[in-house]
């Protein structure tokens, strides 16, 4: 059976941390291969720590050389007028190329997915900040990844976003509180493009539960690794009261289609 | 394969089922308003045992932790229903005592009660409070489970709490839940020489690395498994095992050696043999 994970992430943390980092690219393939994992999306801490346009370039450059079939994410930051590519590395608007130009610099770079970090990047998440990303993403199918386990990025924020796009691919990772149904269920009602990372589904039949009443097409396997352990979510969809059809689009097929119907040029 | 280095993980994957049985030591049951649980109900929760392997399961329901005339009518059904298959804490509400209710509770049904459940954080009552004194001189009379929430450096449930706890009443098994959740340092190393203390890892799953720390700290022959349920799925906790660097002996320990020896003190108990029949 194929695996892809949608919710990876390598890279050192010079604070402690609670859980046990995975620093290098090297240690994260030998955990997908020893887990029977063969790709996914992946995030690097350095694009969160050490800044968003040294991240996101130093990212493809470590990608290229993975055992696996592993893509890239880039972070996002506010377009700003009159500062768009500018040559400076360390500013927080204007580092990342613009709207119209990021589709094919995804493509060529190898990066199928987008996300924001409101709280690392300092920046409100908001339509009126981000909306010229959003609108772009939301046209040409790019998945973004929202995900409240960083700080600065609640369910009030997805919600504003993605009531303004409403059809925007988003991959959303509800961190901050479990059991989701409550915040999640009305997502799946009014978001037709939503789907949702299992990383944070720990709770007893929920991924039964949605299956059944939206669809295996709304979930994607994540397993939240490192800051979670690979096996949780792996072997909980393996053993889950669901067909095999729907394990193979949550392991899979859900995550193909979504990247296949991305318009990245 | 969720872990070409294990055996149980490969046939876990293989059969789609856990290899071994489960006790799990940590779970709740019925309806929480913060959440809606799909299946919080005892017949569902015996379906998730049935599914997952699980032969038994020890909980507190939520609502015994509010109301315990409702509340441990509901837990004493739900035991009397599946009887091979569900034990109880006896609930203690740190804000509204009735210890004489209680250990009469206890004594009238041991086919029921494995011990007390306390919830010290949520209660904001500390575990050493003398309000507890009798529930706790109870336990160590007749040598019976405690279930703690147990928080990292809790003001309430805090591992020295806990240790104070272990030194005055060496005959209760103290089970602490979630293992101090947060502390990556102190608890296993001060509460280690306590025999009668046990780490539970319910949560514990939730913090990569955080299982290997206890079982380097305190040993995987101290440690039990436990859900939540309907919290977590089993099948996540067991997952996040059978990827922690372990070995499939120490994952045996914690999900049901340790416990099997624990249950052993009571009667009703069959215990599981060496094929892991019960």
């Amino acid at each position: 059976m194929k695996i892809l994970d949608c919710d990876l992430s390598f890279g050192k943390y010079v604070n402690k941390t609670e859980f046990k980092p995975c620093e290098t690219l090297a240690e994260l393939e030998d955990n997908l291969i020893r887990c029977g994992i063969s790709g996914g999306l992946v995030r690097t801490s350095t694009t969160d720590i050490v800044g968003l346009k040294f991240g996101n370039e130093r990212l493809p450059r470590q990608l290229s050389e993975a055992r696996l079939d592993l893509k890239g994410v880039w972070a996002l930051s506010p377009l700003c007028a009159g500062s768009a590519g500018s040559a400076g590395s360390a500013g927080y608007a204007g580092d990342v190329p613009k709207p119209q130009d990021l589709p094919c610099e995804m493509k060529k770079h190898n990066v199928a997915a987008l996300y924001i970090n409101p709280g690392a990047h300092r920046f409100l998440p908001c339509p009126s900040v981000m909306g010229d990303y959003y609108a772009m993403a939301e046209e040409k199918h790019i998945p973004v990844m929202l995900n409240t386990w960083y700080d600065g990025l609640t369910v009030s924020d997805i919600d504003g976003i993605m009531a303004s796009f409403p059809r925007l691919v988003c991959i959303l990772s509800l961190a901050e509180s479990w059991p989701v149904m409550r915040k999640v269920y009305p997502f799946f009602e009014h978001y037709e493009n939503l789907v949702l990372d299992t990383a944070y589904q720990w709770d007893d039949c929920g991924v039964e539960d949605i299956v059944r009443r939206y669809g295996a097409h709304r979930l994607v396997f994540g397993s939240g690794f490192p800051n979670l352990y690979m096996g949780g979510m792996l072997a909980y969809i393996r053993c889950a009261e669901i067909s095999d059809e729907a394990k193979t689009a949550i392991f899979s097929g859900n995550l193909e289609g979504i990247m296949k119907k991305a318009v990245l040029c | 394969m969720l872990n070409n280095e294990s055996e149980l993980a490969q046939k876990l994957w293989a059969d789609e089922k856990p290899p071994c049985p489960i006790i799990d030591f940590h779970a709740h049951m019925h309806d929480y308003a913060a959440c809606a649980f799909p299946a919080s109900q005892p017949e569902q929760m015996v379906h998730t045992m049935e599914r997952c392997g699980t032969r038994l399961t020890l909980f507190c329901s939520h609502l015994a932790m509010y109301d315990p005339d409702e509340g441990e009518k509901y837990q004493m059904q739900a035991v009397r229903r599946f009887p091979d298959r569900l034990k109880a804490y006896h609930g203690v509400i740190s804000r509204h005592t009735d210890p004489e209710r209680a250990i009469r509770d206890i004594e009238d049904n041991p086919d029921v009660y494995v011990g007390f459940k306390f919830l010290c954080d949520y209660n904001g009552v500390k575990i050493t409070d003398d309000i507890h004194k009798p529930y706790l001189e109870c336990l160590n009379e007749r040598k019976l489970l405690m279930l703690a929430h147990t928080w990292g450096e809790s003001e309430y449930s805090g591992e020295r709490l806990m240790a104070k706890i272990a030194e005055k009443y060496p005959d209760i098994t103290i089970i602490c839940g979630h293992s101090f959740w947060g502390t990556f340092d102190h608890a296993f190393e001060l509460l280690g020489e306590y025999p009668n203390v046990w780490f539970e890892l319910t949560a514990v799953p939730l913090m990569r690395g955080f299982i290997e720390d206890i079982a380097q700290k305190a040993g995987s022959d101290r440690m039990l498994f436990g859900t939540d349920l309907p919290w977590f799925a089993t099948l996540q906790g067991v997952g996040a095992l059978c990827s922690a660097e372990l070995t499939d002996a120490q994952r045996k320990d914690i999900l049901y050696k340790n416990g099997d020896k624990i249950l052993r003190r009571f009667s009703w108990y069959k215990g599981i043999d060496n094929s892991g029949e019960m």
